[in-house]
């Protein structure tokens, strides 16, 4: 069976590089998955979950937007402006960013410009804990820092 | 032969000027390993968002030319009627169109802000003033004016990244549209923006034919490589073959053209620049590094030189010396 040539990157690191059966990533119109043989394609990511399969392995990766480009011959590649695994995720410091961002939307007065600004980060903080909780039961090896710096 | 006291003198500013020259390769060297580790870290991402632009630049083309013979025919006679109009898919871009009639080309030169590089901005300019010189034929300064083709004479206007290349360019009387300061912190991608939509804001007034990015590769602590990248249009010189475009191209685009391109090419563009900056960067630490260890080295070895000399020199004088008292005692017995 085909499978998927993918390469997920950042401006900062290659995030994942594998063969995989299947990929399922949130673009603007929802989660869509692109199984081997898919047809070229260009969509634009959202911030959620990108969950990348091969055999009975499972990658589950938080993305904060970018771009997914099907190449003809099945490959894939994932421009994100940022990504990580779930195990990567601190859940504390993202427990704090939340609670910080909905202080600052209920106390402070911001222009609409600072508001979308909040906003979006509060939302990429909300995505990355669910990704973190709904995973945290599995066991995966503890790789030094994180993408993000808060 | 100088005299015991100038060589002490000239021992001690040789080795005054070391110490600054260890310093400055040791700030070098601290700097020029981070530069290089951002510089290879965002290199992938860089060239696949290259490739991707690529892609949807050479289907694109294709694409028009799938719903059926008659796009075909209309997009061949627009071709035909002016080659500027090629507007490809719907919502295309002005990034996207080519502007083959435009008399300007536009040059952003990345250089240091300092020297101390030994040849690295010298070389870069020169491949300027060579490439330039080949694509362009100054329009002022050309004195068999009549005989050029209208069609083909361009002007170049450049945008200075660097304290140096700016100096060269205004020494030159160079028409220099924008001088964008270099920070000595590691830039962000927020300090890209502003170049960013200068280029664009140009690129789409439709008076560029080109947009030339020169800057210096880094390709080892060694070695730098001056080198030359179009940013825009996209495509890329080499036209391909028609039968390969019509295979690879047809790429479906979600949510829509217009909403993916809108996002997409800002970001390549920035991405684009980002890489040639921080290359640039990571070359002038390289060979700054280089320089400085070779001053340094070289400082040793005279150093060690005068201070032959003047040991000889020392022990001469005591020689001497020794010989007149020799010669006094034996005359006084």
């Amino acid at each position: 069976m085909s499978k998927l040539n993918f390469q997920l990157v950042t401006p900062e690191r290659t995030v994942l590089k594998e063969e995989l059966d299947s990929l399922s990533c949130p673009t603007t119109l929802g989660q869509i998955t692109i199984l081997p043989g898919h047809i070229p394609l260009v969509a634009t990511l959202t911030a959620g979950e990108l969950v990348a399969k091969s055999g009975g392995k499972e990658h589950f990766i938080n993305v904060t937007g970018g771009f997914i480009e099907v190449r003809p011959n099945s490959q894939v590649v994932a421009l994100a402006d940022a990504a990580e695994h779930h195990y990567e995720i601190d859940v504390q410091k993202t427990e704090e960013a939340v609670k910080r961002a909905q202080k600052a939307i209920s106390e402070t007065k911001m222009s609409s410009e600072e508001y979308a600004k909040v906003a979006a980060s509060l939302n990429q903080s909300l995505t990355r804990l669910n990704i973190a909780r709904k995973h945290s039961h599995r066991r995966q090896p503890i790789t030094g820092e994180g993408v993000f710096k808060e | 032969m100088p005299g015991i006291k100038e060589l002490k003198t000239r021992i001690k500013s040789i080795s005054g000027t070391r110490k600054v020259t260890r310093a400055m390769q040791m700030v070098s060297a601290a700097k020029m390993r981070k530069s290089q580790d951002a510089t290879m870290r965002s290199r992938t991402y860089a060239s696949l968002a290259w490739e991707l632009i690529l892609d949807i630049e050479a289907g694109s083309t294709a694409a028009i030319a799938t719903p059926g013979q008659d796009a075909v025919d209309v997009l061949q006679e627009s071709a035909d009627l002016d080659p500027s109009s090629r507007m490809l898919l719907p919502g295309m871009t002005q990034l996207m169109t080519s502007y083959p009639k435009a008399t300007k080309i536009a040059v952003l030169i990345l250089t240091t802000n300092r020297g101390m590089v030994g040849s690295l901005n010298s070389n870069l300019l020169n491949l300027v003033q060579k490439t330039i010189e080949s694509e362009v034929r100054w329009a002022p300064s050309e004195p068999d004016n009549s005989k050029t083709d209208g069609a083909h004479r361009l002007e170049a206007d450049f945008i200075t990244y660097g304290r140096k290349g700016r100096d060269v360019m205004i020494r030159s009387h160079k028409e220099v549209l924008a001088d964008f300061e270099k920070f000595d912190r590691t830039i962000t991608t927020e300090d890209i923006f502003p170049i960013a939509e200068l280029i664009t804001n140009l690129y789409s007034s439709g008076k560029y034919q080109k947009v030339l990015i020169f800057y210096n590769r880094f390709v080892s602590t060694l070695v730098q490589k001056p080198m030359v990248k179009q940013l825009l249009p996209f495509a890329s010189n080499s036209a391909p073959t028609k039968d390969s475009e019509l295979k690879t191209a047809d790429y479906l685009f979600e949510p829509n053209p217009a909403e993916v391109l809108k996002h997409l090419l800002p970001r390549i563009i920035e991405s684009q620049i980002y890489q040639t900056i921080l290359e640039s960067e990571a070359s002038e630490q390289s060979a700054r590094m280089v320089m400085m260890k070779n001053a340094t080295e070289a400082a040793g070895d005279l150093i060690s030189d005068l201070t032959l000399t003047y040991n000889k020199l020392r022990q001469n004088k005591i020689t001497t010396e020794l010989a007149e008292i020799t010669a006094g005692k034996i005359a006084l017995e």
